[in-house]
């Protein structure tokens, strides 16, 4: 592990329990990656991608082995630390956008900065406008999400990811709901943010998007099968 | 339309099920509002002025009544007759006295309570005889043979309804008073010579054993007292009667007022005092009235629960609402109508709400026993009631009903915005009017019952600590007949004194007992304070005093306070001791120890006095009762029957058991008719004031567990609700404690509203009850502001644990497309 690892698993296990069903969502992930990496992960519908990145960007705890993020042993750390990780450390992008419908545009982008503290409610707005423009949004700043097409609320929530100048970036499916088009605008945006220096991961059923990747990670049934 | 209903049921037996502590819990909170209710209206239908049952024209019968200080009085036999020459509206006038007689016949007897008319009770008011006949005016002649009505439940019980009865004799005794003491007098054979019909009851009261004719009896009860015509004198009766029906009440009303009220030859009761005339029989139409407020109050708190009650039902079947939304939403894809999704929810409310009627039924007659027994409903003349009576029913059936309707319109409005069209996309549902209203509106109503219970607590903390001139710890009264105390012979000064000293004697031995004093009035008696009132006058002006019986023992014993002077020896029938106030009064000022001024005697008392002391003003009855000032003598012609009042640590068993010693060891001759401590009867002279602070109590606690059931429901709702909208604020980084402090400000938002509604409601209201429930001097401010921060406290614990959850989800959950 060398010191631009920022994220480093051993043996992880994720294992959801219900009534009459035990599934092993992650059974026993190995995974290392470096700082500036563009991974994606391939694998069929319900292996464990998704459960991979929640692991990943602390939305979920995992049952067994060891997972340093950044060197912070996490398994270790409290609520509170892991919400400090996510604010400090991490940008995500989900399939469905996931924003706040009761806010504008502008707002759901300076979200984070709000709860990092230490902004003013003006310089967490102006720093979200300068987001929004480079995301080509400027005009919708005061748009509710529901007012924007999926593709231009896919761009908000990316803005939003990047607030906080994250070094990791997580999107699962984030062009699922998107058409060809639009899908290909928000892969052309994600791409850009790894010559600047962002770690991206992401997971996509679209062979010419994962070809985008530097490294290319298949999974299967909890486990990593290794690069391709 | 048969099937679909049945498969609603099932439906909502099914959604019942699923959750049933909550559901339990809901259906317990509306049965017992419902309970209440129905025992309450019971208790409101069967004391309100009602025709009596069983006669004839029914609606034409009143109660006349003649009240000074507020008590209703007797009237003398010739008064009956001015009554029924006083109006031109009164077909005739009624005199009726309650009285017990003894009866036996063929080896069985009893006691039981008769009542006795004058002639005008069967020919004026006609009630139903079931067989034979009523009283006849022959009947009511001095030397009659005596004939008996019996009611139907005596002849049922006694004569097995055998129609024979009519003819048969019973032997009867009436109560005589004597220079002895009182004994039982034989009336001779009295012959029955009808039964009454079951629906008539007594005028008064809970139920009469027999009709008798008043003039002979009466003549014959008084008949040794040795005062000369003292049938037609004495004030034993009151007045029922029945009008022509062809003028109001009103109007018959001010014309008895003009002819029997004031100074005129004819008049009744003083100008001060109150004729009044009301429908139907009611033995004490100011204390009903009083009662029947009492009802209205606490009916409007019956209310206001059930309406919260109701509210919570809503908030719960919306609680559940964004689980059902979707299921719904499936429903309705499967081809069910709008209306008929309404239908569903509709009858899962209704269940709740018959589930609860029928509860509410099988608790009400238990309850209605007990909501008797309230202090403030003693000695209320209650007529037989049920509470299956179809009117209450009826009225209980409807506010059911609205409740249901008030229950399901939250889910209805609910359903209606979320349909199947609603985009999947919507984060939560923004909270709803019925949620906000109803959650606002059940806040108000806890605010405004918590604020009146904290006034009546208030309230009857004050009247225990108030100073009221005596001591009331460690004070037993002892409340004895002595053997001829009837004897006016007996009643002279010396006989007090000799009397008070051989009971002094007597009780010397007993160590226990560390003082010993004799007077009447005592603090807390049930003796009236209207007996020794006395008009004297200073400067012209004439003022009305009490005068109490009392050694210098009563003073020492009661914990009296001497301002000035010393209490008169004993055998100085001039001196006396008066009240602060009293020397207010007289000569403006405290100090006035050997001032002299003249009283209205009785015949062989000086009307000279000399104030031989000053004492701190003493209340004797209610602290907040009018009482007049106080002129304590060495005896007044009542102090034969003078309480013994003892200073010690024994509680009045142990006084009890070690007098009983005395009486049977022949140091003492008397007998005991009742002992208590005086702190025991202080409770029971402020008991409808506890009673009132106790029953509102149980309905602030109520509301307020309600609201705060509600309160926690819709925190669990919106908690549901913006479940993905916390995932979202999660996952970019908001820690569990921003988020608790996000869903605990939207509570207090949701809350505040209510709050700030419920300080100016809940002052109205207490500044409505005042006159008559809460002490003036109380500060609605304190009352309000007390309720509003308890509420917030209630509010904000309520939504602790939903906001605590919601603050600690796993994010990664809620934040996948669903
Ligand atoms: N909350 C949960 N409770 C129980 N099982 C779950 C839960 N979340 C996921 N699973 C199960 O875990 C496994 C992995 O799910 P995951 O969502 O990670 O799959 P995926 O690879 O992302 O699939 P897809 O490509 O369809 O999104 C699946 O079998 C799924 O059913
Ligand atoms: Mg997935």
């Amino acid at each position: 592990m060398s010191d631009s690892t920022i994220i480093a698993m051993k043996s992880v296990h994720r294992i959801y329990r219900t009534d009459t069903l035990e599934t092993h969502a992650l059974a026993g992930v190995d995974l290392e990656i470096r700082a500036g990496d563009y991974v994606s992960i391939e694998g069929p519908s319900g292996c464990g991608k998704s459960t991979l990145l929640s692991v990943i960007g602390l939305l979920e705890d995992f049952d067994l082995g060891e997972y340093r993020l950044a060197g912070v042993p996490v398994g270790e750390i409290d609520l509170r630390e892991r919400a400090r990780l996510r604010n400090r450390e991490i940008g995500f992008v989900f399939q469905s956008f996931n924003l706040i419908q009761e806010m504008t545009v502008l707002e759901n982008v300076a979200l984070p900065l709000h709860y990092r503290g230490g902004f003013s409610r003006k310089q967490q707005l102006d720093k979200a406008a300068s987001l929004l423009d480079q995301v080509g949004l400027q005009e919708r700043a005061d748009h509710r999400p529901n007012q924007l097409s999926g593709g231009q609320q896919q761009r908000a929530a990316i803005a939003r990811a990047l607030i906080g100048d994250p070094s990791l970036i997580l999107a699962d499916e984030p062009t699922g709901n998107l058409d060809q088009e639009n899908s290909d605008r928000i892969m052309d945006l994600l791409d850009s943010l790894v010559d600047n220096g962002v770690t991206l991961l992401t997971v996509t059923h679209n062979p010419d998007y994962a070809r985008r990747a530097h490294r290319r990670v298949q999974m299967l049934d909890g486990r990593l099968l290794g690069d391709r | 339309m048969i099937q679909s209903l049945q498969h609603d049921l099932v439906q909502a037996w099914r959604v019942h099920r699923a959750s049933p502590v909550a559901s339990l819990l809901i259906i317990l909170a509306l049965a017992t509002a419902l309970a209440f209710l129905a025992s309450f209206l019971t208790l409101y239908d069967t004391l309100r002025p009602a025709p009596p049952k069983g006669f004839a024209e029914p609606d034409q019968l009143i109660t006349i009544s003649f009240i000074l200080d507020g008590h209703p009085q007797g009237v003398s036999r010739p008064q009956i007759d001015l009554v029924q020459e006083a109006s031109t509206g009164l077909e005739s006038a009624v005199g009726i006295t309650s009285n017990l007689v003894r009866w036996s016949t063929d080896g069985r007897n009893g006691e039981v309570s008769s009542e006795w008319v004058t002639t005008e009770y069967f020919g004026g008011l006609r009630p139903r005889v079931l067989i034979g006949r009523g009283l006849e005016p022959a009947d009511h002649a001095v030397d009659a043979t005596p004939v008996a009505v019996l009611s139907h439940r005596f002849w049922e019980h006694q004569f097995g309804g055998r129609t024979d009865v009519v003819g048969q004799t019973l032997s009867l005794e009436i109560e005589q008073p004597g220079p002895a003491g009182s004994s039982w007098e034989r009336v001779g054979a009295v012959r029955i010579v009808g039964v009454m019909a079951p629906e008539v009851e007594a005028s008064f009261g809970q139920g009469t054993a027999m009709w008798l004719p008043a003039d002979p009896l009466v003549s014959t009860r008084f008949a040794t007292m040795g005062v000369p015509d003292i049938a037609n004198r004495i004030a034993l009766y009151r007045v029922i009667g029945r009008t022509t029906g062809e003028r109001s009440l009103d109007s018959v009303e001010r014309e008895l007022i003009a002819g029997l009220v004031g100074d005129g030859a004819d008049a009744i009761v003083p100008a001060e005092g109150r004729l009044r005339v009301d429908p139907g029989f009611t033995f004490n139409p100011p204390a009903r009235d009083e009662q029947l407020r009492q009802l209205q109050l606490l009916l409007t708190l019956t209310l206001l629960v059930a309406l919260v009650a109701a509210i919570n039902t809503g908030l719960y079947l919306l609680a559940r609402a964004p689980a059902r939304t979707r299921e719904m939403a499936i429903r309705e894809a499967l081809g069910a109508t709008k209306l008929r999704l309404a239908q569903q929810l509709c009858v899962e409310s209704v269940v709740f709400l018959l589930v609860a009627l029928i509860l509410a039924l099988i608790l009400a007659a238990p309850l209605n026993g007990q909501l008797r027994t309230l202090p403030f409903f003693q000695n209320a003349d209650w007529r037989i009631g049920t509470i299956l009576d179809p009117g209450i029913v009826g009225i209980l059936t409807v506010v059911a009903l609205s409740m249901a309707a008030i229950s399901a319109a939250a889910p209805i409005a609910v359903m209606n915005r979320s349909g199947i069209h609603s985009g999947t996309r919507k984060l939560g549902h923004p909270i709803s009017g019925f949620q906000f209203a109803g959650t606002t509106l059940q806040i108000v109503i806890a605010g405004v019952v918590t604020a009146v219970t904290l006034g009546l607590a208030a309230y009857a903390w004050e009247l225990e600590q108030r100073d009221l001139g005596y001591d009331r710890e460690r004070v037993v009264v002892i409340v004895p007949v002595f053997a001829q105390s009837m004897h006016f012979a007996q009643n002279s000064l010396e006989a007090h004194q000799s009397r008070r000293d051989r009971v002094r004697v007597a009780l010397d031995g007993i160590t226990a007992f560390e003082e010993i004093g004799f007077g009447l009035p005592v603090p807390g008696g049930k003796f009236r304070i209207t007996m020794g009132v006395q008009a004297w006058s200073v400067d012209g002006e004439s003022v009305d005093v009490q005068s109490v019986s009392s050694d210098i023992g009563y003073g020492s014993t009661l914990g009296l306070r001497v301002l000035h002077g010393a209490w008169p020896e004993p055998g100085d029938p001039s001196s006396v001791v008066i009240e602060r106030r009293l020397a207010q009064l007289l000569f403006g000022r405290a100090d006035v120890v050997g001032e002299t001024f003249e009283v209205t005697a009785f015949p062989g008392e000086p009307p000279a006095r000399t104030v031989s002391a000053v004492i701190e003003d003493v209340v004797l009855a209610h602290p907040d009762d009018d009482q007049d000032p106080l002129l304590f003598v060495e005896a007044t012609p009542f102090a034969n029957l003078d309480r013994i009042i003892l200073k010690t640590s024994l509680s009045p068993a142990r006084v009890r058991e070690a007098i009983q010693d005395r009486i049977e060891s022949g140091a003492l001759e008397l007998e005991i008719q009742d002992v208590y401590a005086l702190d025991a009867q202080f409770l029971r002279i402020v008991a409808e004031d506890r009673a009132r602070f106790r029953v509102t109590l149980v309905a602030a606690l109520l509301t307020i567990a309600l609201a705060a059931i509600g309160f926690y429901g819709t925190q669990r709702f919106l908690a549901d609700a913006h479940r993905r909208e916390f995932a979202i604020r999660a996952s970019i980084g908001a820690s569990p404690s921003a988020l608790f402090r996000l869903a605990i400000l939207r509570a207090v938002r949701l809350g505040l509203p209510g709050l700030v509604l419920a300080a100016p409601t809940a002052w109205i209201a207490v500044e409505l009850l005042e006159p008559g429930l809460l002490p003036s001097d109380q500060s609605p401010f304190a009352m309000v502001g007390t309720a509003s921060i308890a509420l917030l406290v209630v509010l904000l614990s309520a939504a602790l644990a939903p906001a605590w959850r919601s603050a600690h989800a796993p994010p990664a959950a809620h934040l996948k497309d669903d």
